[in-house]
């Protein structure tokens, strides 16, 4: 298993709650794995543990394991390496990965001289990188600085950085949220594009993503988060089409789609927790159509799904058999045809 | 056009701006863009960055001058200069009011929801008790009603921001991009309540996104701009199931959904 993180529980001072509880995930070799989850779910904080980013004052207990590597114990050059190497981030906004008043090149030459090349070599190697993520006329954009780029363009190059030193594990933080959906679309398939070139040393991706349209279209497993803990996995096909998690429904039913049948989009009540919430049970009972009063004290533990999965849910059986009818009342319809 | 202008909420027609590039050239952000809202309706305009769309929701409100092109309210037409005299600039204000993406930014951080309503209904010669009316509206509580913008989560600052919109009763509600910050289950909430608050006050909505699957669920027609230019418009449903221009397909191709494969978007 490339990434393995197994019940890890990282507690911050001054908080009610723990910023992630008993959080286990895989990402094999090969494989996209979505992570999905709404602000203050963990999700960023999961992709940081990967690289042991956690908050100075921060304390973790569980096991993340990275190519066999054990990450907490990690110190000095074996954490630079592990952090340089092993490991590439892609976040958000390329705007704050690049220095504002260097040139492009020298964002990839910096590292490439790091992995051991000459300056000629690496000046080589960036821009046989910029082509390989298809920036047009790579030669030229070397020579260029960010402002000179569209977001589309720097993403890219922030791409073609995380690239450079052939890493083993992917973590792309919301890496395209920020971009128009038809670059978003170029960038998704230039990512997914990498994973059929390596052979053995394939890198895996961890895709993090508060679009669950996109996880599930994207993704060939899926992992949902609310308040610091992992509420289900699955196949990504699954996911979508059997959510069995009220809070996985939950999202799909809130999420506006371009299917033509469906107008109407059942929203969640209430609002996602913030670290200053203490729960005694289940995190998502106040905003479950499913709770009973057994749900504020039962202390949620994943329960195998058959058909592959898992789902943290006391209510699994009926959240399995029921149709989402039970938010009937709280829908929307758009009127529709009162234009002319 | 003065004739059908009568009939709508909002009747905009053959809006243009253009703006100096800094090597020479124009760039043209809007080029002949007409449509109109009739009271109650909601129109939305999607593009990606650079279409154009954000230009023209504030040439609707009056913060960019168009170079061309006239605006009316009501049949009313909204003069381009801002009008001197208080009364006619209140009462130009009470014609349209906006909705920004980020309300933190939007909302004076010194006044507390309550005082933040008050003082837009002073300024209109409304009175104060309307705002428990419009914080009930919009779903705020009596804790929200006292708190300033930093103590309240997006959703309830989008909440505050669109009640402030209404405290004035006006006849269009231009929101740009005002739910694109928000999670998706608080999402889903703010364009329920816009969807009520359509029904109820007979409010008309320019609902400018980048997101199509929101504009699909909010607006009955809608305008799809590229680069300046209206490239397809009419009823949302036919222009989303139906698309005749490449550009609206290659769009809607790009929304992620099961079995999509984007490298077949970027091939098309």
């Amino acid at each position: 298993m490339l990434l393995d993180i197994e019940h890890l529980t990282v507690r911050l001072p001054g908080t009610a709650r723990p910023v992630l509880t008993d959080v286990t995930l895989r990402v094999a070799s090969g494989e996209v794995v979505g992570l999905v989850g709404e602000s203050g779910s963990g999700k960023s904080t999961t992709a940081n543990a990967a690289l042991r980013l956690l908050p100075g004052d921060a304390t973790a207990t569980g096991r993340i394991t990275v190519d066999g590597t054990d990450v907490l114990s990690l110190t000095g050059d074996a954490l630079r390496a592990h952090r340089s190497r092993t490991v590439a981030m892609v976040h958000q906004d390329p705007r704050s990965a690049l220095n504002p008043v260097r040139r492009v090149g020298d964002f990839l030459t910096e590292r490439l001289r790091g992995a051991g090349l000459d300056q000629r070599a690496a000046r080589a190697r960036a821009v046989e990188l910029l082509a390989a993520v298809g920036l047009s006329d790579p030669e030229r954009r070397v020579r260029q600085r960010p402002h000179e780029l569209s977001g589309g363009m720097l993403q890219r190059v922030v791409i073609a950085g995380a690239l450079a030193a052939e890493p083993r594990l992917l973590l792309a933080d919301e890496a395209t949220s920020a971009l128009d959906v038809t670059t978003q679309a170029e960038i998704l398939a230039l990512l997914r594009s990498l994973r059929t070139s390596g052979g053995d040393r394939t890198p895996g991706m961890l895709f993090i993503t508060h679009d669950l349209q996109l996880a599930a279209a994207y993704c060939d497993r899926v992992y949902v988060m609310y308040a610091g803990r992992v509420v289900e996995e699955g196949s990504a096909d699954d996911l979508f089409a059997r959510p069995r998690h009220p809070y996985t429904r939950g999202l799909l039913d809130c999420s506006p789609t371009l299917d033509t049948e469906t107008r109407e989009i059942r929203p969640i009540p209430g609002r996602p927790p913030s670290l200053a919430d203490a729960f005694t049970g289940c995190e998502f009972a106040a905003r479950c159509p499913w709770a009973e009063a057994a749900c504020e004290t039962w202390r949620p533990e994943p329960v195998a799904l058959d058909g592959g999965g898992t789902a943290a849910c006391r209510r699994l059986p009926v959240t399995g058999a029921a149709t989402a009818t039970a938010t009937d009342t709280d829908t929307v319809t758009v009127t529709e045809g009162s234009v002319r | 056009m003065t004739d059908a202008g009568q009939e709508h909420a909002l009747a905009v027609d053959g809006l243009h701006k253009e703006y100096p590039m800094p090597g020479g050239g124009r760039l043209t952000a809007a080029d002949a863009v007409s449509f109109t809202v009739p009271a109650g309706g909601s129109l939305g305009i999607v593009g990606e960055s650079g279409s154009g769309k954000t230009t023209v929701a504030r040439m609707l409100v009056g913060l960019v001058r168009p170079d061309a092109g006239a605006v009316r309210v009501a049949g009313r037409l909204r003069e381009t200069r801002t009008p001197r005299g208080a009364s006619a600039r209140l009462a130009r204000a009470r014609e349209i009011q906006m909705v920004f993406q980020d309300p933190y930014v939007s909302l004076d951080p010194r006044l507390t929801s309550r005082q933040c309503l008050t003082t837009a209904l002073r300024l209109h010669g409304r009175d104060d008790s309307l705002a428990d009316g419009l914080l009930d509206r919009v779903g705020l509580g009596a804790r929200e009603s006292g708190a300033r913008p930093h103590g309240m989560s997006g959703g309830q600052r989008q909440r505050l921001a669109i009640a402030r919109a209404l405290a004035v009763d006006p006849k269009v509600l231009v929101l740009d991009e005002a739910v694109a910050a928000l999670d998706v289950s608080i999402q889903a909430q703010i364009l329920r309540l816009l969807g009520e608050i359509r029904r109820d006050t007979g409010v008309a909505l320019v609902f400018v996104s980048h997101d199509l699957a929101v504009v699909r669920h909010i607006t009955d027609e809608v305008l799809v701009m590229r680069r300046g230019i209206v490239v397809e418009q009419g009823p949302t449903d036919g222009v989303l199931a139906a698309p005749d221009h490449p550009y609206t397909r290659r769009l809607l191709a790009s929304v992620p959904r099961p079995g999509w494969d984007p490298a077949a978007v970027v091939g098309a």
